[in-house]
Formats: structure tokens, C-alpha cells, sequence
């Protein structure tokens, strides 16, 4: 690996590489690539669902079909989960699910940076879901929320033992919602790297080269994989959302 | 509009090969939509099931870690170390266990029957 030089470094695409440096009040808030990707998706949304709406044809054309998709898919999803109270949460579940969604994707380019496969950024994300559900409960049903980690029936002596359990299992939330996305980004894209890191040193490697082919038909093989994976870490990331606030809609276990 | 015999014999002829093309069109097209969901299963099955492995990984190795992160930094406040940090760390493994039954009894769509 040293000899190849930082060509096939699998984790050389993660650095965070500093375009502009900015500090405010001591913080370093310098704009990043990573930075640089997320106003770049946030562009690309906005494009999709800005001209998307504005036609109005009564038979749409592509990009509105996408927009009236993408609208339906998410509002079913709340609908399902969270049911009709839940729809109060619909532009936020939106925006986490197109956000997550389309930073997968845009990953998936070469040369890109996928911001989701930082864990602070996912970790962000899963924070703000928690105190959002934790805020929203406690301003719904005051002290009554506090029942979610109470269930009903259950013998004197035992209480204390499931309630601490059911506030570790809370609490372990963010964490799991964090670590599941980023990690099967992170896993994905260093699959990717490694595999096309295979083919460049079997080309290198005299006779070998003729078995350069394989790791390039896997390489295909897992970008198809990759995709299935966007948009199933992006809609669990969503699904989850929407059964975390249903608990601060409707604490009664 | 005369309705003679002749006339109606015909529309009814005609009325009967319609349902049958009908019948036949609906049947080869709900075969198609089986077929096309058949395939969808098996391609997504993967998918899905692999989703929903890590998912059952993921929360029960973050319950484990956030109980013994729990123990772990009440001891450090209480000097009681180390019997907060084993018995945060068995309630750990429990909630790990409790997520995993609950990810298991309950599906991830449950809102709209419960409206309390």
C-alpha cells in the first residue's frame, strides 16, 4: 500500500480538505469540501423541488413526477408511522429524508465526498431527532411523557430494573441511529476504494493482469449494491425519525 | 333504436366476447404484477433483510455501549467504581436484548391503530 502512494488509500476520500478558512469567535468554521457538498446537495434538492412545482402540468413532466414521488412516498411513510398527528413533523422528515437521500447518492459519483459517511454529521442529525422528540413530548404531554418509560403492568419489585432499561435503551437511540448510517457509508465507499485499488495493482503485477477484470465486474456489481443501500439507509434513517416522534406523539406504551 | 331479435342476439354475442378479452386482459395483467412483485421480493429481499440485520447489530451494540458509558461516568462522579459501571453494564445487554424484542414484536408501522 505504501509503495502505491495515496492513490489507492481507501480512506483518503474522508479528509476534510479546507477551501476557505473562516473563524468565527475562535471557532474554526472554515468552508470544506464537506461544506462544499452539502450546499451542492441542498442545490440540487431545491432545483428538483423548486422547478419541480412550478410547471403545474396536469400531466407532469419528469422532474415534477420526481417531486410528486419523492412528496408521496415521504408523506405515506409519516402517515404510516406516525399517522395523521404526525403530519405536523412532515417538512422536517422531508428534509432529513431528501438530504440523507441525495447525499448518499451524490457520494456515489467519483471525485465526490459523501458527508454522510462523517459520523458527526449523522451524529448531528440523530441528536437534534432526540431533543426534538424529547421537546416535543414533554410540550404535548408534560410529565405524562414520562410514562414512555414506565410500562404498564409490571410487578413492583421489577420496575426500577426496566425502568433504568428502558431509559438505556432511549438514550442508545441516537447513537444507533447515528452509527447505522455512517457506517454503512463508510463501509461501502472503503469497499468501493479497495476493490478498484485490487484492479490497479493487478494491472501492475505482470500475468496477474489478466485477472484485473474481476474485482472491476465486483466493482459494478457493489456500485448497483451501493445505491440499493442509499436509499435504504435513507429511508430507514426517515422511518426511524417518524417511530421516534409517534413515542413523543403518543407516549402511552 | 329498434331492438329487433337480430340486434340483440348480436349485442349480447358481442357483450360476452367483451368480458371474456376483458377477463383474459385483467388475469395476464395480474400475472404480470405477481411476476413483477415476485421479482421485486427477491431483489429487494436482499436489501431488506441485510437493512434490518444491521439494524438489530446496530441497537443492540448501542445499548451495551451507552449503559457501560453510563456506569462508567457515574462512577467516575459517585467513586463507586467499578460496581456501577457492571451493573449499568448488564442493563446495558438487557435494553440491547429489550430493543431487539421490541424491533422483533413490533413492526415499524404501528401509528395509525393507536390513537390515544
Amino acid at each position: 500500500m505504501s509503495e502505491a502512494g495515496p492513490a489507492i488509500d481507501p480512506i483518503h476520500q474522508f479528509h476534510i480538505n479546507v477551501i476557505a478558512p473562516l473563524s468565527i469567535g475562535g471557532v474554526d468554521a472554515s468552508f470544506t469540501n464537506a461544506s462544499l457538498f452539502m450546499v451542492i446537495i441542498l442545490a440540487v434538492i431545491a432545483f428538483i423541488m423548486l422547478v419541480g412545482t412550478s410547471g403545474e402540468h396536469i400531466v407532469p413532466n419528469r422532474l415534477q413526477t420526481l417531486a410528486e414521488m419523492s412528496y408521496e412516498f415521504v408523506a405515506s411513510t409519516v402517515r404510516q408511522t406516525a399517522g395523521e398527528a404526525g403530519m405536523k413533523f412532515f417538512p422536517f422528515v422531508f428534509s432529513v429524508f431528501m438530504f440523507v437521500f441525495f447525499s448518499n447518492l451524490i457520494g456515489l459519483v467519483p471525485y465526490t465526498f459523501t458527508v454522510t459517511s462523517q459520523i458527526i454529521v449523522t451524529f448531528a442529525f440523530a441528536a437534534f431527532i432526540i431533543l426534538l422528540v424529547l421537546a416535543y413530548g414533554f410540550y404535548k404531554n408534560g410529565t405524562h411523557f414520562l410514562n414512555l418509560f414506565v410500562p404498564s403492568g409490571v410487578s413492583p419489585i421489577l420496575l426500577p430494573f426496566i425502568v433504568l432499561i428502558e431509559i438505556i435503551s432511549f438514550a442508545s437511540r441516537p447513537i444507533s441511529l447515528s452509527v447505522r448510517l455512517f457506517a454503512n457509508m463508510l463501509a461501502g465507499h472503503i469497499t468501493l476504494k479497495v476493490f478498484g485499488g485490487f484492479v490497479t495493482l493487478l494491472l501492475g503485477a505482470g500475468v496477474y493482469a489478466l485477472l484485473a477484470p474481476l474485482p472491476l465486474i465486483g466493482i459494478v456489481l457493489l456500485t448497483a449494491f451501493e445505491l440499493l443501500v442509499a436509499f435504504l439507509q435513507a429511508y430507514v434513517f426517515a422511518i426511524l425519525t417518524c417511530v421516534y416522534l409517534n413515542d413523543a406523539i403518543h407516549p402511552g406504551h | 333504436m329498434q331492438d329487433g331479435p337480430d340486434d340483440a342476439e348480436e349485442l349480447k354475442a358481442r357483450l360476452a366476447k367483451l368480458r371474456g378479452d376483458l377477463q383474459a386482459q385483467r388475469e395476464s395483467g395480474r400475472k404480470e404484477a405477481d411476476r413483477k412483485a415476485e421479482a421485486d421480493l427477491t431483489d429487494k429481499g436482499l436489501g431488506q433483510a441485510m437493512s434490518l440485520g444491521f439494524r438489530v447489530l446496530s441497537e443492540f451494540v448501542a445499548a451495551i455501549v451507552v449503559g457501560a458509558l453510563i456506569g462508567w461516568q457515574l462512577d467516575e462522579w459517585l467513586g463507586t467504581s467499578p460496581f456501577l459501571l457492571i451493573l449499568l453494564l448488564g442493563l446495558g445487554v438487557a435494553a440491547g436484548f429489550w430493543n431487539i424484542y421490541r424491533l422483533a414484536v413490533l413492526p415499524s408501522g404501528r401509528g395509525g391503530s393507536k390513537e390515544s
